[in-house]
């Protein structure tokens, strides 16, 4: 029979993640940091990082804990049910894992300690006016000089582009996509935050004939989507996990309003439209817990379907995460769109997760591809 | 059957000459007037230019063009009435949110023309028709929004006042308004629905106190308490016990008075996004024409639910569910306008600054403005035990 259970020490990871997360950062906090000109608190990502949550993925080659990707699924769990501010994901997870499948042993030496101990954070630029994540949405080009390159063009939508000191941006050059990393203190860099209804804070960087050294280049020129596709894989699988904590989060906190909530005599969970959404919740709670865990358990066993099981978790997760939200509010009421309660950090997250990393259009496409439908 | 709004030819150059008069009006009078697309971005400065223009509607009768002269209205017959909202959409940004955030004065005009007293006809009336006074609607309370009925704020009478106790939340806007109109209980041992009393209460009586809500759309909200607050009885509406009535009178009059917030802000919405679309040549993708067309489909069958409703209003035939209808079409059109438009534009539909938004922002306020509406007025959950009612013989 299978095993759905974790392990000790995943266990206690969990209970110290949320007991952290409860004590130091609610929702107040979390709502405070966003409302903050860009988006980022120093001082709580220096706490998280002195807890060695940006360790946890890193090899212990690098200075990192050499975590499992199911070990990192229950961190992010956490994460994403307490909607944790900060570049955990984008620079420990995914530009970590860039970094490990194509960087320079000289670039991992200096770049993984670093992003272990939350010394230097890192993200990834990928995403551009025309929004997509296959590499033909990568328009941005980088030229040839001297050995290095010069890099014109813009991003969209980085997250934690602010927080960063590098960023690792993908360009088009002959042959195929480059991976540059880029000092956001270089010359000709110019990051702006781009706010909304949005969860994260995600920037337009922009680049003024930016001139990077051959030592910047991540991999092989010309062949970034080969170190791209995988990192977006394991990232992705770790973010449907997160994605999956703050759907069980929005279901516990509208079941607890509904059984709390007297209308008309009677807790309003008692009336069975209201039980239809919440039973639509955890329906959408489960199936991207589930989901979430096996593309990561499929990843770590390099089993062929794993990138379908990402795609799955993805698709699931960014629905199910959006429609809980929905029925959230219609649960709550005018309660839940007050700032001060908090359901509305979790709806606009929703909103912004849903595209990150593919929208369920996109992973529905990949899937189709992967299972053979089609041309 | 004729699903146009037709005109005699007299009706047109009566519209025509109406038209003509209120543009020129307009050119003199509307200078300063406007409003930004999410009204929780009104300054103090817009908020006072405002005022000062739908006062200076108001002295023509414009506000509550339909309402009778003596009432403060300007008399018109509605086919010429309706000139004045066309001008006025045509010519003020963002109309919707020119009338002050969180003001009933229309709804509360309803109320006191239905079952106010002489002495409040005289005096309160024509200010409220002319838009001279903001009203704020206090029915709310922490522990009653969808069961309205089981407020808790008392009034008891006391000689010549009400002593007002209770805490009410949801309530008004940004800024100031010159009455609250509130419900509370005036007599506890009568029956749910008729031991209430409705009270248009000066908001500078001593004992009351107010706190923000700071709501993820529009404007701001307020709760607002009560302490020991002595009304006058002049400010009661209606009679004692008869609060109930004097609200659903409220209701039935919001749409009639005044120039209101737009309700049909999703059609608005929708026309520019195609226009942007077609545009911009982002309407190429399947998926992107599969999402709008789906949202073109929903709003056709809500405009035809509406013009039925109008149109059984209008010519006197009973109406049972079919209000209601609208008002639970009208919240679920909006949600899924707001799906459609984040499904077709992407996630640069979530981005507020005009650098990168399309339509300057209106996207992205439109979706939390979609996800807000859901609940003033009642729930989704609540239309539906209404409209179910009605469509099986209850009261709406």
């Amino acid at each position: 029979m299978a095993d759905l259970s974790l392990t000790s020490a995943q266990e206690l990871l969990r209970t110290t993640a949320r007991d952290f997360i409860e004590r130091e950062c609610s929702l107040a906090q979390v709502r405070r940091i966003d409302e903050e000109e860009d988006g980022f608190s120093r001082e709580l990502w220096q706490r998280t990082a002195a807890l060695g949550w940006p360790r946890l993925l890193v090899p212990a080659a690098y200075g990192g804990a050499g975590g499992s990707l199911t070990d990192a699924a229950v961190l992010y769990e956490e994460i994403g049910r307490g909607l944790l501010p900060g570049p955990q994901h984008s620079s420990a997870v995914l530009a970590a894992q860039v970094l490990l499948r194509a960087g320079s042993e000289a670039q991992r030496q200096r770049l993984l300690p670093a992003i272990a101990r939350g010394e230097r954070i890192v993200t990834v630029a990928f995403t551009e006016a025309r929004y997509g994540w296959t590499p033909d949405h990568v328009q941005m080009t980088a030229r040839p000089r001297d050995g290095g390159y010069v890099l014109a063009g813009g991003k969209q939508l980085v997250p934690d582009a602010g927080a960063a000191d590098e960023i690792i941006v993908a360009a088009r050059t002959d042959g195929g996509l480059t991976l540059l990393l880029v000092d956001t203190n270089a010359p000709g860099v110019e990051r702006r935050i781009m706010r909304g209804f949005v969860g994260e804070p995600l920037y337009e960087v922009s680049f003024r004939n930016v001139e990077v050294s051959r030592d910047a280049v991540v991999g092989e020129p010309g062949r970034g989507w080969d170190a791209l596709e995988p990192a977006f894989d394991v990232a992705t699988a770790v973010l449907c996990a997160s994605m999956a904590g703050a759907c069980r989060r929005v279901y516990e906190l509208s079941l607890a309003y509904a059984q709390r909530r007297v209308q008309f005599g009677q807790p309003i969970a008692r009336f069975q439209r209201v039980q239809d959404r919440l039973i639509e919740m955890v329906n959408h709670a489960d199936a991207a817990r589930l989901t979430a865990y096996e593309a990561v358990w499929k990843l770590e066993q390099r089993r062929p379907d794993a990138q379908a099981g990402v795609s799955v978790a993805k698709a699931v997760a960014s629905e199910g995460f959006y429609e809980s939200c929905e029925h959230a509010h219609h649960v709550h009421g005018g309660i839940g769109s007050d700032k001060a309660y908090g359901l509305y950090l979790y709806t606009k997250a929703s909103r912004s997760l849903y595209h990150y990393l593919g929208s369920p259009d996109h992973h529905r496409r990949r899937l189709a591809r992967l299972l053979g439908l089609g041309g | 059957m004729d699903f146009e709004t037709r005109y005699t030819a007299e009706q047109e150059r009566e519209r025509e000459a109406f038209r003509a008069e209120f543009r020129a009006w307009l050119r003199e009078n509307a200078g300063g007037a406007g409003a930004p697309p999410d009204p929780g971005d009104l300054t103090r400065e817009q908020f006072e230019a405002n005022r000062a223009f739908l006062r200076r509607l108001g002295e023509r009768g414009w506000f509550a063009p339909t309402w009778p002269v003596e009432h403060g209205g300007a008399g018109l017959a509605p086919h010429v009435a309706r000139v004045v909202r066309e001008e006025l959409e045509a010519a003020l940004p963002h109309l919707e949110n020119v009338h002050p955030p969180g003001d009933i004065s229309g709804a509360a005009a309803s109320a006191v023309r239905e079952l106010g007293s002489e002495e409040q006809w005289r005096t309160l009336l024509p200010r409220l028709v002319r838009g001279e006074a903001v009203v704020w609607e206090l029915y709310t309370e922490p522990d009653a929004g969808s069961d309205l009925p089981s407020l808790q704020s008392t009034a008891l009478r006391d000689g010549d006042a009400y002593v007002l106790n209770g805490t009410k939340t949801f309530a008004g806007g940004h800024f100031e308004a010159d009455y609250y109109f509130v419900l509370a209980v005036s007599n506890a041992d009568r029956p749910r629905r008729e031991n209430l009393s409705a009270f248009l209460v000066p908001p500078d009586l001593p004992g009351i106190t107010m706190t923000d809500l700071d709501m993820m759309a529009g404007s701001l909200k307020r709760t607002i308490i009560f302490d020991d607050v002595r009304v006058p009885a002049s400010q009661r509406v209606g009679e004692e016990g008869r609060g109930w009535p004097v609200f659903e009178a409220s209701l039935h009059g919001a749409l009639t008075v005044g120039i209101g917030p737009g309700l049909d802000r999703a059609f608005e919405v929708f026309d520019r996004l195609l226009a942007y679309c077609k545009e911009t040549n982002a309407s190429a993708e399947p998926h992107v024409q599969d999402a709008l067309v789906r949202a073109y489909v929903g709003l056709q069958v809500q405009r035809l639910v509406l013009l039925r409703a109008d149109w059984l209003a209008s010519s006197g035939q009973p109406v049972t569910y079919e209000g209601t209808q609208v008002a639970l079409g009208r919240k679920l059109v909006d949600l899924k306008l707001a799906d459609a438009i984040h499904a077709a534009r992407g996630p640069l539909s979530m981005i507020k600054d005009a650098a990168w938004a399309p339509l300057e922002g209106d996207l992205e306020y439109f979706h939390r403005y979609a996800i807000l509406m859901a609940h003033p007025g009642g729930t989704v959950e609540i239309q539906k035990l209404r409209m179910f009612r009605g469509m099986t013989g209850g009261a709406e």
